[in-house]
């Protein structure tokens, strides 16, 4: 219907403002929110604050809380409110990083695969199909083997040539094997879900009309295609970070994550179960700050696929 | 008495959005035997009626406030969910829009025929199974007794719409709802589906309560007419009354803004022309009827020229020679047979500069396989497309992009959701290096949305903040964006209430007069085709069967199919109106 002649600019809301309106109303997801913002915040501002994690005191082990250890202190009379915002700090940099470098391979792996079909299409599913059926930790077992030989590379060249403390430099590379060998292999589901979604959206009329406009293909696929999958990708992403947090935890438990003296959730959880009975609250407090992160990761997971969801939004 | 009286219905659905009014005190009757039409475009609340008398609507968010449906002396709205049930399906059943979806694929069609009897009645499964063949026989499906074991998925459209039938009316009911069973029926079935209930309504006295978006199904089949716009009944009475005389300015509107095989000008009027509509801030609609209305419509009828169907003397801008699309499936990897549908079967066509060759075809017949070959979004297996005197290559097909556009039939999944009008405008000029620096493009982009009647004020806009009527004339500003000479139309109204349909046609037309350009008007509407075509191809089964300039064809048929295809549009002059009214 033709409107009256009003010229000035109505600014439109665009379907991801939509789905912002919907999330601030959702308050559990709002909540969760709130709960990771101070978990990050105490586990990388906070932590530069306390004690040394790894300082061994043996004299004063199994210590109850004090105002000088909030948590008491270990097996080796290390400040456990320490290891426990420092291993945070691994655990939060698992997820997000193996999250961001699978999402990254995944919506591309799948988007491409979708959007060419035909005999790609089918090959690079098979190869997808081959990794998936191999366990998923043996494969990142010897992916990280085969990574760390070349990160001691990197840690003594980093440490040769900017002259970084040894220390310091091989406690931030030795986990950065462990990152991306999760990074590079949970990319093989997102790929799925991402095609499957591609399949969908290429039928759309939309990009038939690009087509007709005489765009290419890359244009097509990343600016019009791309963009209209990224809503489940985002809802599945979240989802997975808890996972990763979870097969760090299970490496560091098998003994092939984190070497010890540093600690991560997975790590602190370990170590606890060795004083189930003696000292409970070993294993309870590190695995609290993992159960609440993960809690909180699939509120906001929930939330997401709630606010995300263009049915609501479509008239 | 009547057999089912509505009084003073109102329906509401509360969100968090506000309330809608859905159906907004709407009252009307039906008597035993009755076939009564419900009118209205989409949102007017006509399928809400249907369904809150049933209660078949999800609440929250529907909510009923008030009025009463009566049938047999009772409320339909105070039984309790128990006692419905028993009315449901027995006394009272419904048919509806998509016989695809609403039969269960996975039960052999008998089997969901026989449900409603054994649910509702104290009978045997011989007998049972007795009765519901000897009613898909009366519905028309032919050897009921062998094809009665087939799945939905062995039935065509109009087969499984004729088993949905057969299955509502098995039970001997009164009242039949049916929410626009035939809409998504080509019109040679619909107008068999259309006799058939018009003879159950002769054999089993049954009254039957028909929705439809559709003024000529209407005229076709019903008694009386209940004309419904945002969520009222504005006009009600026998169809000869109301297509004769009506009296409300919706519905003149209405009725004026639809083609027919008569219409002779070249502007529709539309229902804006009739009705001004004032919307005051809690809601509720005042409608008026312009003063100027008779005048503006007489105007427009005689400064219209007929079209000019001397057009063989003109060099053809399109030319296609014996193209062939063929598409198979199968020859898997284990061998199976490989299948060819030959979607397209060996068509020639060319049209002229500046003119528009409709093309005609029930679904299925390839004709928008056809338009998508031409414009190579589709392989062609063979033959050739002439596109200003040279063959058209899959080679070099980016440079005809911006001579050759397309707009779709579904406006809402023709536009990037993502993507802001601005955006989407302006893409096809800077991929075509149209316009230089991003002033220059944004004014260009602006008067795009001038010319398609939508303002600068739209720039910022998401697709889902239009309406349907907008989408598709955004869809038309993009493809104008790279200034094409000849444009696809792909069913581009067919998914249009008739209103919105006149305005897009009046814009289609206007452009064409503007800019020269010349369209291939795909459409399975003939009247539509016909008032928007010089020419008109016919086409069935992969093959154009007859070509005419519009004029003669539609006068003269040559083949029996095109006859068939002509004899099928429900007829809504008050010729045929009056010719029915004796008959009865």
């Amino acid at each position: 219907m033709p409107e009256g002649p009003v010229n000035t600019l109505v600014q439109g809301s665009s379907l991801w403002k939509d789905a912002r309106n919907r999330m601030v109303q959702n308050q559990f997801a709002i909540a969760s929110l709130c709960v990771l913002g101070i978990i990050i915040l105490l586990c990388f501002v906070v932590a530069w604050f306390c004690q040394d994690p790894n300082k061994v005191n043996l004299v004063n082990k199994f210590a109850p809380s004090s105002p000088e250890h909030w948590f008491g202190t270990d097996a080796l009379g290390r400040d456990l409110f320490a290891r426990i915002l420092y291993g945070g700090q691994v655990s939060i940099l698992v997820g997000l990083i193996a999250t961001a470098v699978s999402v990254a391979i995944g919506i591309v792996y799948g988007a491409i695969s979708g959007f060419i079909g035909g005999k790609t299409d089918a090959l690079m599913m098979r190869i997808v199909d081959t990794l998936l059926a191999i366990p998923f930790l043996v494969l990142v077992i010897v992916l990280q083997a085969t990574l760390s030989n070349f990160s001691g590379d990197v840690t003594q060249w980093i440490v040769e040539s900017w002259s970084w403390d040894k220390e310091f430099t091989s406690r931030l590379t030795n986990v950065v094997p462990l990152f991306f060998a999760l990074g590079l292999l949970g990319w093989l589901t997102l790929s799925r879900i991402v095609r499957a979604q591609v399949l969908g959206i290429k039928e759309r009329e939309f990009v038939e009309a690009a087509v007709a406009l005489g765009y290419s293909k890359s244009r097509i696929l990343f600016r019009h295609v791309v963009p209209n999958v990224l809503g489940p990708t985002i809802v599945y992403s979240t989802l997975t970070v808890p996972g990763f947090i979870m097969y760090e935890a299970i490496l560091s438990f098998l003994g092939l994550g984190v070497e010890s003296p540093n600690s991560s959730w997975g790590v602190l959880i370990k170590e606890g179960a060795n004083f189930l009975e003696t000292e409970i609250q070993l294993l309870l407090l590190p695995g609290l700050f993992f159960s609440l992160t993960l809690f909180s990761l699939n509120f906001l997971g929930d939330g997401l696929r709630d606010a995300l969801d263009v049915k609501a939004s479509k008239d | 008495m009547s057999l089912l009286e509505v009084k003073n219905l109102r329906t509401y659905f509360h969100t968090r959005a506000g309330t809608t009014r859905a159906v907004d005190d709407v009252s009307f009757s039906i008597n035993k035997g009755e076939i009564v039409g419900v009118v209205g475009e989409s949102g007017s609340g006509k399928s809400v009626t249907c369904h809150t008398m049933l209660g078949l609507l999800p609440s929250p968010p529907a909510k009923v406030e008030g009025g009463s449906v009566t049938f047999h002396n009772q409320n339909l709205l105070h039984l309790s969910p128990t006692i419905l049930r028993t009315v449901r399906g027995k006394r009272i059943s419904m048919i509806f829009q998509d016989p695809m979806s609403c039969l269960n694929p996975y039960l052999p069609i008998l089997e969901q025929v026989v449900e409603p009897i054994l649910i509702h009645e104290n009978v045997s499964r011989e007998e049972a199974e007795l009765r519901a063949i000897e009613m898909m026989t009366k519905v028309g499906i032919r050897d009921a007794e062998t094809r009665a074991h087939s799945y939905p998925h062995q039935f065509s459209g109009g087969m499984r719409q004729r088993a949905m039938i057969a299955m509502a009316l098995v039970t001997n009911p009164d009242l039949l709802l049916a929410d626009e069973p035939t809409t998504a029926l080509d019109v040679t079935v619909q107008a068999r589906i259309l006799q058939i209930l018009r003879d159950l309504r002769d054999d089993l006295g049954i009254a039957v309560l028909f929705v439809t978006h559709d003024l000529g199904v209407v005229a076709d089949i019903a008694d009386r007419v209940v004309v419904m716009y945002r969520g009222k009944v504005v006009e009600q009475g026998s169809v000869l009354s109301i297509f004769e005389n009506p009296s409300h300015p919706y519905v003149k509107g209405l009725l004026a803004c639809r083609p027919t095989f008569e219409t002779k000008y070249r502007t529709l009027p539309t229902v804006e022309d009739f009705l001004e509509t004032e919307e005051s801030p809690d809601g509720s609609v005042t409608l008026r009827e312009r003063l100027d209305a008779t005048t503006r419509l007489s105007e427009m009828k005689s400064e219209s020229s007929p079209r000019d169907s001397k057009t063989d003397s003109l060099n053809p801008l399109l030319e296609v020679k014996d193209l062939r699309v063929h598409f198979t499936s199968g020859g898997g990897f284990l061998g199976k047979p490989r299948q060819t549908v030959k979607a397209v079967d060996g068509v020639d066509l060319s049209i002229p500069k500046g003119k528009t060759l409709g093309l005609v075809g029930e679904s299925g017949c390839g004709k928008t396989t056809l338009g998508r070959a031409i414009l190579g979004l589709v392989h062609s297996c063979s033959g050739s497309v002439r596109y200003d005197g040279e063959i058209l290559e899959a080679s070099d097909m980016l440079s005809y992009r911006k001579r050759m556009q397309i707009i779709f039939q579904d406006p809402y999944a023709s536009l990037n959701p993502r993507l802001t009008i601005e955006q989407a405008l302006t893409e096809p000029l800077t991929v075509h290096h149209i316009g230089s620096g991003s002033s220059e493009r944004r004014d260009r982009v602006v008067s795009l949305l001038e010319e398609v009647g939508l303002s600068s004020a739209h720039l910022l806009r998401y697709p889902h903040e239009f309406s349907g009527g907008q989408r598709q004339r955004l869809c038309v500003a993009r493809a104008l964006a790279v200034e094409p000479e000849f444009i696809v139309c792909d069913e581009c109204v067919s998914a249009m209430d008739v209103s919105v349909q006149a305005q897009v046609l009046n814009l289609l037309n206007e452009l064409q007069e503007s800019r020269n350009l010349t369209y291939l008007f795909i459409s399975h509407d003939l009247s539509v085709v016909k008032f928007v075509s010089d020419r008109v191809a016919v086409m069935q089964a992969g093959r154009i069967v007859e070509t005419n300039c519009a004029e003669e064809l539609y006068q003269s048929p040559k083949e029996p199919y095109t006859q068939e295809l002509l004899d099928a549009v429900p007829k809504a002059d008050l010729e045929a109106l009056r010719e029915r009214q004796r008959s009865n």
